[in-house]
Parts: structure tokens; C-alpha cells; sequence
């Protein structure tokens, strides 16, 4: 099976958390990296692109800086992200903020207890720095790939490679720390 | 503010220091110094006096939000979040009774998967414990050097870590 077959295979709803589990198991060390996954893709991720996480409050978001779980989907569903040719966060890219977070409070159950989601910003990080990222026995822990949709072709998702508990914690704190370095962009 | 405007477990600065101020009032009496240490009843709630109250209105802190973190919807981030599990909220307040006294109370998040970290942080040193339930968390100490790290640790164990330990009276007193 293609990469690209057995990514759009990967389970969705309620299964969606098995999905960084099975890609390691069947396509290990990133390998798909190599291949576009997605049919709506303009192409591979490459080296010198930047990654743009987009970070809602309230949760994620804590005295200023962004808590290492706003990276926790990495180990399960996929770390939804946008690729970019700079690292300046552009006016496209901010544009997806306000709507993921109304599409995110929509989707949530009527009378949730929780403060509603707000847009206070996006990272961005180089692809080639989070793919530098390597476990103690050298292999790698992040991959990133072409995860297209259709009517958002610059979106990517970063899934974890497998290691113990306690290393995948340290990598995703590092991983939030390069991310980190450029600043908090906001809509100006 | 008032301390009758105060709730029982308020921990809001200005409640605290209307609390404060009332303990030492009574601690002090007329004319008697404070005692270095005491406890003393404030309405229902048991708090310790002085200097001890800031720290321990932080613990209060701490614990109302993983209250809060374990009673958020399913969905809670749009994604399929779950609340924090009841197992990771027993295993990370287990952990917490066995804090140093004087180590300065952790910060908490919350994974998607309603696995609950605590998590202190400050210039290059970082240390946080996760608790993905069923009774063993995880940890890992970061600095500019790396850091020790456990994969499998008993949350009913007697006693922290001691590379936690260490890290804690080291940068987080």
C-alpha cells in the first residue's frame, strides 16, 4: 500500500486518536515523509519551509507562553498545522485562527461548562529544525507531512515516532521550545 | 475587603490578604507577639498563618483548576479533548501531597487525552510528571544538559523521585 493509500485509510471521529500509533507501526521513522500523502497537496514538505501552529486560549495558553500539552495531539490524532514559505506568520495563515476557534467552540456540546476558545496567536518553527530533533538512539522523532484537505491545501500535520513516555515528553517540550524562539505572532 | 465578603475557601489576593490580616489579628491579641507558627480557623476553612498562607492559597489554586480541568466537556478543545481522567486527577494529587513544603506549587495543563502534567518551568530548567492514570505517572528533568528522566514510577510510592527532589530545591524554592 502507497503512503498515500494508507494515509487515507487512517480512521477518523472517534477513532481518530489511533492515528500517530498506527503510522509508526506500519510506516516507522518517518518513511512516508518521501511520498505526498494527500491528492489536494502542492507538494512535499521541504527542508527550508516553516511549520505555523496556531494557538487558542484558554488551555494552551498560559502567562505568555504556550504549555508543551499545546503540542499533545503529536501522539495521537496528528498536529494540525500550516505550511509557509517564510517565517512570518502571513495575514492567509492568521486568517484561519478566528475561524478555527469559532469552529471549535460551534462544535462543542450545548451548555459546555468550558471558557470559549479564542485565537491569541500562531508560532512558527523551520521544518528542518523540528525534523533535526532525534531520540537518544538517533532515530527520529517527528514527522511531517503533506496532509492537504480540500479546501485547505497548506495544511500539514506533525505525528511522534515511537520512544518511552518520559523521552517523547522531553522531545515535545524541545519541540515547543524551537517553536518558541521566534516569538508569539499576532495579527497586527 | 472585607473578610465577611470573602467565601470560605476564597483565594483571590484580596481575600487572601483580608484572611491574612484577620489571622494575624487574632494570633497577635493585644499587645502579644505572633507565634513563628500556628493554625488558626477562619470561618470553615483551616489555614495556616503568616507567612505560610501564600504558598498554601497557591495549592488551593492548583487544586480548584484540576477540579475544573476534570469537569470540562467531552470536545472541550473542538478536537475530541476529553476532561482530565478521574485516574490521572488521584495519581497527580498523590504526587502533590508529596511535595517538598517549602517547593513552590507546579503549574498543571491538560493533553487532548485528558492526561493531566504538572509542570515547573523557569529560565532553562523544566521539569514536569504526567500522569496518564492507572496508578504510575512518568517525569522528566530538562536543563541545558539533558536530565533524568523515569518512564514507570508507582504514584502511591512513599516517596518523590529524588532527581525531583533535587531539582526542586535547586531552582524551584
Amino acid at each position: 500500500m502507497s503512503c498515500r493509500d494508507f494515509f487515507e485509510s487512517l480512521p477518523t471521529g472517534d477513532a481518530v486518536n489511533l492515528r500517530a500509533g498506527l503510522i509508526d507501526q506500519s510506516h516507522p521513522r518517518a518513511c512516508c515523509e518521501v511520498e505526498s500523502v494527500s491528492k489536494y497537496s502542492p507538494g512535499l514538505v521541504r527542508e527550508d519551509e516553516y511549520i505555523v501552529r496556531l494557538i487558542l486560549t484558554p488551555h494552551h495558553f498560559q502567562e505568555g507562553k504556550v504549555v508543551p500539552a499545546a503540542f499533545s495531539d503529536v501522539d495521537d490524532k496528528g498536529l494540525s498545522c500550516q505550511r509557509q514559505a517564510d517565517l512570518v506568520v502571513t495575514a492567509d495563515t492568521h486568517a484561519f485562527g478566528p475561524l478555527l476557534a469559532d469552529a471549535q467552540n460551534e462544535s462543542r456540546p450545548d451548555g459546555a461548562r468550558a471558557e470559549s476558545r479564542k485565537y491569541v496567536g500562531a508560532l512558527s518553527a523551520k521544518v528542518a529544525d523540528i525534523r533535526s530533533l532525534i531520540y537518544e538512539n538517533r532515530s527520529r522523532v517527528f514527522g511531517i507531512y503533506d496532509t492537504a484537505l480540500p479546501d485547505n491545501t497548506a495544511h500539514i500535520d506533525v505525528f511522534q515516532c515511537g520512544s518511552g513516555p518520559a523521552e517523547k515528553k522531553r522531545l515535545r517540550k524541545k519541540m515547543r521550545d524551537i517553536f518558541f524562539l521566534g516569538g508569539l505572532h499576532q495579527v497586527k | 475587603m472585607l473578610l465577611e465578603q470573602c467565601a470560605p475557601s476564597a483565594t483571590d489576593i484580596y481575600c487572601a490578604n483580608a484572611i491574612s490580616n484577620a489571622v494575624v489579628n487574632i494570633s497577635r491579641g493585644d499587645d502579644k507577639p505572633p507565634p513563628s507558627y500556628g493554625f488558626y480557623y477562619s470561618k470553615e476553612t483551616l489555614i495556616p498563618s503568616t507567612w505560610e498562607f501564600a504558598p498554601r492559597a497557591e495549592l488551593i489554586r492548583l487544586n480548584r483548576k484540576l477540579d475544573d480541568l476534570s469537569k470540562l466537556p467531552l470536545n472541550w478543545d473542538g478536537y475530541g479533548g476529553r476532561p482530565a481522567t478521574v485516574q490521572s486527577l488521584n495519581d497527580a494529587r498523590a504526587f502533590i501531597k508529596r511535595l517538598p513544603t517549602h517547593s513552590r506549587v507546579p503549574n498543571v495543563m491538560l493533553s487532548g487525552n485528558g492526561e493531566i502534567s504538572l509542570f515547573w518551568e523557569e529560565n532553562d530548567i523544566y521539569i514536569e510528571a504526567a500522569f496518564p492514570g492507572g496508578g504510575a505517572y512518568h517525569y522528566f528533568v530538562d536543563g541545558p544538559t539533558g536530565g533524568p528522566s523515569d518512564d514507570d514510577v508507582q504514584a502511591n510510592a512513599d516517596k518523590l523521585p529524588l532527581p525531583i527532589i533535587l531539582a526542586l530545591e535547586a531552582h524551584f524554592v
